[in-house]
């Protein structure tokens, strides 16, 4: 470096000024995001976002436990709780108490029924299992299906009203109580619009 | 045009090389490999940082084949790509899709990386042209009649004499030479001129009202402008970032070693119905914690849903051997006091037996749902031993 180089004034002023702005930007940007997430629903949220909601449900079909062909749309004009479930699943076991309390309630009634779908299982372990621990609605076979339901894992539902579009998606094993309060809501809406 | 050769040739090279790149050459792909190359485009909806190509989740084996089936039905990648969004969302794709928010992914990096070498040209050229103002011809004959009286304005006259000499030999073009002239020149005029005077109250009268106002202006400008686009940001991610559901990781894929990872780990196995992988877990850290509550409960739980499911009572006696070790292990985890409460239940008709362990569970903070749960099959096992069920929760 040359004296004149060394003589050259050096733009040293307001850094300690520069560096104060920068760390307020940043801690400003930090709690910007602190915020975002800290308002967001918690993980363990059982009514989740789904593309499906609003949109009439994918028509899905095949047979059932008795190799009886089976649609969706051959239930519309009551509510549907479509149920991905499967017996290797600890969830979907735990569910099955509440779907069959809910299914007797709105079996008698006709307003409301559940529809199962099979979630990767063996047939005979199906059989078992309702066999085991009860409930009568139908239960379709068809892998495909979860892709056009865009199921993520097992226990899943959507709630799809009597026109055959879904409503809700429920990630997790569901509760009576809480199908309960799901399908009053939805037709408490369906009599106000 | 010699100084932009170097820019122009870099930029053939791109084009050239980005050209070569995406040029479609042999035979078009087999249904199976395009399977493939879409599945890999594809996030596994239930493991963590695996492709629907790499994953043998149930999840994944359904997307490859409705991906196949939509291939032999003559669909193409997009459209294919375009229903498994549709169906699952956006983050079902393992790279954001070029529009809509996802554009925003692509588009901020590129913008980053103009604006850095936008910022990198302006600070070299500022370095370069430091004397702005051009030397009239009187300063160069004053600089030139000079004496190098001193040390530095030596320096300078000697520069000036090389740079003539180096103009003779042609290694600088005209604009360099122009350039490094005219700055020589002025730090040498200003070397001859004498200094400046001090700082009197006149000059400090003078700058005073202007100086304040550009020294909060431009950083609040800055502020705002970050602040902006830190708000922008953080609606984008509420709006686009998707709700995190049990078995799904927060972020990442890196493998843990942990016994936590491995809890989780192995949660996600039960999820996939890889049962046995996940009782292998387990055991790796029953091995490595003899009293871990949640492995041993879990273990136990798994072995008792596998000895239901082949009418084997001596799995369901051992499913219960580790879970009554687990309630040994850590009598506050309630998860075990459940499934005990079950096994004497549903499998050994114990119900007085079951009576206490769901209470157990019950007196501890539960969520909502499983106490509802619970308080059912407590009522069940009341019943079940001919007591009256419970007014109140215990």
């Amino acid at each position: 470096m040359t004296a004149v180089e060394e003589a050259a004034p050096a733009p040293a002023r307001g850094r300690g000024r520069t560096a104060l702005i920068a760390a307020g930007i940043v801690g400003l940007v930090v709690a910007l995001f602190v915020g975002v997430l800290a308002t967001r629903k918690p993980a363990d949220q059982r009514i989740a976002p789904s593309t499906l909601q609003g949109r009439p449900a994918p028509d899905t079909a095949g047979p059932d436990l008795n190799g009886t062909q089976v649609q969706l749309s051959q239930f519309k004009g009551q509510y549907v709780l479509v149920n991905f479930f499967a017996t290797w699943c600890i969830p979907c076991v735990d569910e099955q108490p509440e779907l069959v309390r809910f299914q007797q309630r709105h079996g008698a009634a006709g307003d409301a029924t559940i529809v199962s779908i099979i979630y990767q299982d063996r047939l005979s372990d199906v059989r078992q299992f309702f066999k085991e621990r009860g409930g009568g609605w139908p239960v379709i076979q068809n892998e495909g299906s979860k892709v056009d339901w865009g199921v993520r894992g097992v226990p899943e539902s959507f709630l799809v009203d009597p026109d055959g579009v879904v409503l809700t998606r429920i990630v997790g094993g569901v509760r009576d109580a809480s199908l309960e309060q799901l399908l009053a809501q939805a037709k408490q809406f369906r009599q106000g619009s | 045009m010699r100084r932009a050769l170097p820019a122009l040739a870099l930029a053939a090279v791109l084009v050239l090389a980005l050209a070569v790149g995406s040029t479609h050459s042999g035979k078009p792909p087999t249904v199976t490999q395009r399977v493939h190359h879409i599945a890999k485009e594809v996030r596994c909806p239930t493991c963590q940082g695996l492709s629907a190509d790499e994953s043998d989740a149930p999840a994944s084996e359904a997307i490859r084949n409705v991906i196949r089936d939509k291939v032999q039905a003559g669909q193409t990648d997009g459209q294919i790509r375009a229903f498994l969004v549709d169906r699952y969302g956006r983050d079902i794709l393992l790279k954001p899709e070029a529009k809509g928010v996802g554009l925003i992914a692509w588009g901020l990096p590129v913008v980053g990386g103009v604006g850095a070498l936008a910022g990198l040209v302006f600070a070299f050229r500022r370095w370069r042209k430091r004397p702005t103002r051009r030397v009239t011809d009187e300063e160069r004959a004053l600089v030139a009649a000079a004496e190098p009286s001193t040390e530095e304005l030596a320096f300078l006259k000697a520069s000036l004499t090389d740079l003539d000499r180096e103009r003779a030999a042609g290694d600088i073009d005209e604009h360099d030479y122009a350039e490094l002239q005219d700055d020589y020149t002025a730090r040498a005029v200003a070397l001859l001129q004498p200094p400046a005077p001090a700082p009197g109250p006149i000059r400090t009268t003078r700058r005073a009202p202007q100086r304040p106002q550009r020294r909060w202006l431009k950083p609040a400008a800055w502020t705002v402008l970050v602040a902006g686009l830190a708000t922008v940001a953080g609606l984008l991610v509420a709006h686009t970032a998707g709700e995190r559901v049990p078995g799904q990781a927060a972020a990442g894929s890196i493998t843990s070693t942990g016994p936590s990872d491995q809890l989780a780990q192995a949660r996600v196995l039960v999820g996939q119905r890889k049962v046995l992988d996940a009782i292998k877990l387990y055991d790796k850290v029953i091995a490595e914690d003899p009293k871990n509550a949640e492995a041993l409960a879990y273990r136990g739980w798994l072995v008792r849903l596998t000895g239901k499911a082949s009418n084997d009572t001596t799995l369901i006696d051992r499913g219960l051997e580790y879970v009554n070790r687990a309630v040994a292990a850590d009598p506050s985890y309630p998860d075990a006091h459940f499934f005990k409460g079950e096994i004497l239940l549903r499998d050994k008709q114990d119900a007085l037996g079951a009576i206490p362990e769901f209470r157990a569970f019950l007196a501890s903070n539960a969520p909502q749902d499983m106490a509802t749960l619970v308080q059912g099959e407590l009522q069940a096992a009341l019943q079940a031993a001919g007591q009256a069920p419970p007014t109140t929760q215990p």
